[in-house]
C-alpha cells in the first residue's frame, strides 16, 4: 500500500474532520510523504484543524497503529480503494466531492460496470414492491449493476430481486461495516458480500448517524449512469439522491403512481418537474438507457385453462383477497388453493400480505 | 380400641391406597395425626368432632391417635374426614371393623355431619379399581363422575348418619347406576358454529384440515378479522371424544377441580384459552401441589393462544417439549408428576404490532424493525411445530350483511370424521392417532410422493423460498388433504394446496 493511500485511511480514522478539512490537509503535505511524520512540525495544520482536533489527531501518530487497523480490515475481507487507485470507479471520480476512500466488501469488479441506481421510500405499498421487482429484474437480466442503499423498502426489494435473478448489485452503506443498518438486513449484507458488493466511505468503526445518510446518497448518484425512483413520498430520502443526480448530470427516471396515493407523491412531482423522467415499463427504461434488451425474454404465458384465466382476469389490475377471488370464481376452496399455488409457482401471480393476490 | 379404614390418596392423576389406623385409648383427651399429613388433614379434628356430635353420636373423651399409612408419603386434602370419623365410631363399637372391610371411603365432613364434594374422585376410583378394590363410599356430589365406572359398587352418601345406618344395616342405600358414555353424548351442544362465521373460506378450510389431521394451526390477521371467533368454533368440528379419551381428560379436570358436577364427565373436547399474562407455571402446571396446568387441561382438546407474540417468550418456548412428547413432567420438591398434554395448538397473531400490516382499510404505523421484532418473538423451533399458517383477511361488508347461513359445523365434522377414521385404520398398530403425530417410520411409508410430485415440490421450494423445515409439514398436511379427499396417495392438487399453508416460512416482510 502506498503512502498516499495510508494518508487517506489515517484521516478516515477521525470522523470529526469534514470532507473539506481532509482535502485541505492532504493538499498541504507533499503527496509522497507520510503525513503522520510531518504532522506535528507543520504549522499550517493548526490553521485547518481546531486545537481539540489537533490533540486527538496527535494521539494517533504511531506507525503500527494504522498498520494494525489496515491489517484488521484486510483480514475481515474489507478492501480499501482510495481515489488514487485504478479500481476506483471512474464515474464517481467526476463528482465534486468524491469519497477519498471506498471501503469495499465483495466483488470489486462491479465498481466499474454500468450502474443504475434504484431507490425509493423505506415504507412502500404493494404497488411499489411490484414495480421495483419488475424494474430490478429487467436491469439484472440486462446485465446492468443495480446500485441501492440496503435500506428497508425499495432498496431491499431491489437488492433481493437482483440476487434472485443472479444479477449484479452494489449496496452503498451509510455507516461502517461493523454497524450494518438496518439490523434486519444483516443476512442480506452477508449474501451481498459473497458475489456482489457492499461499499461505504466510512471506516468500519463508524456508526451510521443520521447525517451520513443524505451524504451517502451522493455516492449512489455518483456511481450510477441513471437513477430510477420507483416509489417515493414527499419526504423520502431518495429525493436527495435525485438532487445529487441532477447536480452530477445523471439521467433521472421516476415511475408514475396514482395521484391520490401519498406514497407516490414524490415520484409524481419529479415527473411534473422533469417530464422526460417518466418511465412506463422496464423495457422503456432500458431503451432510454440505450441498452439492447435482447436478453430479456418476453413473458411466455402458456395457454392457461379456463379457471386460471378467470382468476387472472379478476386480479389483473388490482389486488384481491382470497375471499373475493373465491366469491367471484365460485370455485371450491381446495381447488382454488392449489390453483393459486400453481400460478404463484409459475411466477404469474404474487401473494401479498393480508392473504391477497395480484398479477405481476 | 383399634380401628382401620381404607381410603385413597392422589399423586398427580394416579391414586394410591391410604390406610387410616385409629387408636382410641384411655389417657388425657387429645387428637394427634401422624403420617405426613397436611394442615387440612390436621384440622379434621374440629370437623370430625362437630360432625360426630351433631349426628347424635358420642365423641370419646380419650386419647386419639390417627395414623395415615404409608407413613412416608405426604398426604393432603380433606377426603379423610369421613374415614377418620368412621374409624372413631368403629373404635367405640358403634359399627364394627368388619363392616368396613373392603370399602374405600372418601369424603369431607361439614360441621353438621353432611358430606361434601371432593376433587379428584375419578382418578382415585380408576386407580382403586385397577388395584382390585370394588366397593366405594363417596360424597353424593361426586356421584355423576363416579357413575361412569362400571363393574364396581359405588355408594353415594349425604350424611354421616346415613353412612353409619348403612353399615349397621338399618338403612338402604342404592348403589349407583352405571351410566354409559354414549347416553351423555346426545345432549350436548356447541355454543359456536361455523354456520355463523361469514366469509373466511380459506381459514375455514384450513381449520377443517387441522381438525382432520390433528395439526397445529396459527391464524394471522388484522384485529377484527374474526380470528378468535374461528378458533372458538374449532371444537365444534373436532371428532367426538372417545370414552377412553374422555376418561383421561376427566381425570385431569377432576384433579384440577374444574369438572362440571352436573355432567360428571367431560364430553366435549376441552378448549382452553389462557390469557397472555398467564405465568409459565399456569401453563405447564406446578405450584406447591404440582397441579396440572393449562396445557394438561387442554389434553385431547385445543389450546388456544390468542395474540401469541404477546405471551412472554419464555412461556411460549416451554410449549416446545410437550408439543413433541404429548406429556409434561412437573417436578416439585415434594413430588414429581407426569401429566398428559396432547393438544392441538391453535394460535392467533397480528401481522405486526399495530395489526394493520398489509391492510387495505388502515395504514400500518409500524417500523420494519418493530415488525421484525414482533414476528421474531415466535422462534423457528416453535414455528417448526405448527403445521398450518393461514392468513385471515378482514371481512368486507357484503359478506357481513349476507343473510344466508354458511356451511354448518356438523357438515364439516362429517368430513373430518371420515378422514379421521381413515387415519385410525392406517395407524392401527402404531400407537399414532392422527397424521400430525406420525413419526419417521410412518412418514416414510405414508407420505411417499410420485415423481411428478417430487419434482413439483423441488420447484416450489426454489421459487417460493420455503425453508427446509417446511418439508415434513407440507407432506403431513398434504396427507391429511388427501384423506379428506378420500385418496390413497398424495396427488399434485393435495401438495399444491398444502404449500399454501406455509406463509410464515416465506419472506413475510420487506
Amino acid at each position: 500500500m502506498f503512502v498516499e493511500d495510508k494518508n487517506i485511511i489515517w484521516l478516515d480514522l477521525f470522523p470529526f474532520l469534514t470532507y473539506q478539512k481532509r482535502v485541505k490537509l492532504l493538499n498541504i503535505f507533499p503527496k509522497d510523504k507520510d503525513i503522520r511524520k510531518l504532522f506535528l512540525s507543520e504549522p499550517k495544520v493548526k490553521e485547518i484543524v481546531t486545537e481539540q482536533e489537533f490533540i486527538k489527531m496527535s494521539n494517533l501518530l504511531e506507525e503500527d497503529k494504522l498498520d494494525r487497523i489496515i491489517e484488521r480490515n484486510l483480514n475481515e475481507g474489507i478492501e480499501m480503494v482510495t481515489i488514487n487507485d485504478d479500481r476506483y470507479p471512474k464515474l464517481l471520480k467526476e463528482i465534486s466531492t468524491p469519497p477519498l476512500c471506498l471501503y469495499c466488501k465483495g466483488n470489486l469488479q462491479l465498481l466499474n460496470t454500468l450502474c443504475v441506481g434504484v431507490v425509493g421510500s423505506r415504507k412502500i405499498t404493494d404497488y411499489g414492491v411490484i414495480v421495483t421487482k419488475q424494474y430490478s429484474k429487467a436491469l439484472a437480466i440486462a446485465g446492468v449493476t443495480v446500485v441501492s442503499g440496503m435500506a428497508n423498502g425499495v432498496d431491499t426489494v431491489a437488492h433481493k430481486t437482483v440476487l434472485e435473478n443472479n444479477g449484479a448489485t452494489i449496496a452503498v452503506l451509510a455507516g461502517g461495516f461493523h454497524y450494518i443498518y438496518p439490523a434486519n438486513n444483516y443476512a442480506l449484507s452477508k449474501k451481498l458480500a459473497e458475489n456482489n458488493l457492499l461499499i461505504t466511505e466510512n471506516n468500519p468503526d463508524i456508526q451510521p448517524l443520521t447525517y451520513y445518510f443524505p451524504i451517502r446518497n451522493r455516492i449512489i448518484a455518483g456511481l450510477s449512469k441513471a437513477v430510477l425512483i420507483t416509489e417515493a413520498g414527499l419526504k423520502s430520502g431518495s429525493l436527495h439522491t435525485k438532487d445529487y443526480a441532477l447536480e452530477y448530470n445523471r439521467d433521472i427516471f421516476a415511475v408514475p403512481g396514482q395521484i391520490n396515493s401519498p406514497m407516490s407523491e414524490g415520484t409524481n412531482r419529479i415527473i411534473k418537474e422533469f417530464q422526460s423522467s417518466i418511465t412506463l415499463s422496464p423495457e422503456d427504461l432500458l431503451q432510454s438507457l440505450g441498452i439492447k434488451n435482447e436478453k430479456i425474454e418476453k413473458k411466455v404465458v402458456n395457454q392457461l385453462d379456463f379457471n386460471s384465466q378467470l382468476v387472472l382476469d379478476y386480479i389483473k389490475f388490482e389486488k384481491k383477497t382470497f375471499q373475493q377471488i373465491a366469491d367471484y370464481t365460485k370455485l371450491p376452496i381446495q381447488q382454488l388453493n392449489s390453483l393459486l399455488t400453481e400460478l404463484e409457482m409459475d411466477g404469474i401471480i404474487e401473494k401479498l400480505a393480508n392473504n391477497s393476490y395480484i398479477m405481476c | 380400641m383399634l380401628a382401620k379404614v381404607l381410603s385413597y390418596g392422589l399423586n398427580g392423576i394416579t391414586g394410591y391406597p391410604v390406610y387410616i389406623e385409629l387408636d382410641v385409648n384411655a389417657g388425657l383427651p387429645s387428637y394427634d395425626v401422624v403420617g405426613l399429613a397436611d394442615t387440612a388433614i390436621k384440622e379434621s379434628k374440629a370437623r370430625v368432632k362437630a360432625a360426630i356430635k351433631n349426628s347424635t353420636f358420642n365423641y370419646p373423651i380419650n386419647k386419639i391417635i390417627v395414623n395415615l399409612a404409608p407413613a412416608d408419603t405426604k398426604k393432603e386434602g380433606s377426603m379423610y374426614d369421613l374415614p377418620i370419623a368412621l374409624g372413631i365410631l368403629a373404635a367405640q363399637q358403634v359399627i364394627t371393623n368388619k363392616m368396613l372391610d373392603g370399602f374405600v371411603v372418601l369424603g369431607e365432613l361439614s360441621l353438621n355431619g353432611e358430606i361434601r364434594k371432593l376433587n379428584g374422585i375419578l382418578p382415585m376410583l380408576i386407580s382403586a379399581k385397577q388395584a382390585g378394590y370394588n366397593k366405594f363410599i363417596i360424597p353424593s356430589g361426586n356421584a355423576q363422575e363416579a357413575s361412569f365406572i362400571d363393574k364396581v359398587e359405588v355408594y353415594a352418601v349425604d350424611t354421616l348418619k346415613q353412612v353409619v345406618g348403612f353399615f349397621k344395616g338399618e338403612q338402604q342405600i342404592e348403589k349407583l347406576n352405571n351410566k354409559t358414555y354414549e347416553s351423555t353424548l346426545k345432549d350436548h351442544k356447541f355454543n359456536h358454529d361455523f354456520a355463523y362465521v361469514k366469509g373466511q373460506a380459506s381459514a375455514k378450510r384450513a381449520m377443517e384440515i387441522a381438525a382432520a389431521g390433528g395439526h397445529n394451526i396459527i391464524l394471522i390477521g388484522p384485529p377484527g378479522a374474526g380470528k378468535t371467533m374461528l378458533a372458538k368454533c374449532f371444537p365444534s368440528i373436532l371428532p367426538d371424544l372417545t370414552f377412553e379419551e374422555s376418561l383421561e381428560v376427566t381425570k385431569i379436570h377432576s384433579v384440577a377441580g374444574v369438572l362440571d358436577s352436573n355432567t360428571g364427565i367431560v364430553v366435549e373436547r376441552p378448549f382452553r384459552s389462557p390469557h397472555h399474562t398467564s405465568t409459565l407455571i399456569a401453563l405447564t402446571g406446578g405450584g406447591q401441589k404440582a397441579k396440572p396446568g393449562e396445557i394438561s387441561l387442554a389434553h385431547n382438546g385445543v389450546l388456544f393462544l390468542d395474540e401469541m407474540p404477546e405471551y412472554s417468550r419464555n412461556t411460549i418456548e416451554t410449549l416446545r417439549q410437550p408439543m413433541e412428547d404429548g406429556f409434561i413432567t412437573v417436578a416439585r420438591n415434594s413430588t414429581t408428576v407426569q401429566y398428559p398434554a396432547n393438544f392441538i395448538l391453535v394460535a392467533s397473531m397480528n401481522p405486526c404490532p399495530c395489526g394493520y400490516y398489509g391492510s387495505t382499510t388502515h395504514e400500518c404505523k409500524c417500523s420494519p424493525a418493530s415488525i421484525h421484532k414482533y414476528l421474531s418473538k415466535i422462534s423457528g423451533p416453535l414455528l417448526d411445530r405448527i403445521d398450518l399458517h393461514i392468513e385471515v383477511d378482514s371481512i368486507n361488508y357484503e359478506d357481513l350483511s349476507q343473510a344466508t347461513l354458511e356451511e354448518s359445523s356438523a357438515k364439516i365434522k362429517q368430513r373430518v370424521d371420515t378422514a379421521r377414521k381413515l387415519q385410525l385404520n392406517r395407524f392401527k398398530d402404531c400407537g399414532v392417532y392422527s397424521n400430525a403425530k406420525m413419526n419417521e417410520k410412518e412418514f416414510k411409508k405414508y407420505c411417499a410422493l410420485n415423481k411428478e410430485c417430487t419434482d413439483l415440490l423441488e420447484v416450489a421450494f426454489k421459487k417460493l423460498h420455503l425453508s427446509a423445515r417446511a418439508y415434513n409439514r407440507i407432506l403431513k398436511v398434504a396427507r391429511t388433504i388427501a384423506d379428506l379427499d378420500g385418496k390413497e396417495n398424495i396427488e399434485k392438487v393435495h401438495l399444491m394446496e398444502a404449500i399454501q399453508y406455509r406463509s410464515l416460512d416465506k419472506k413475510f416482510t420487506v
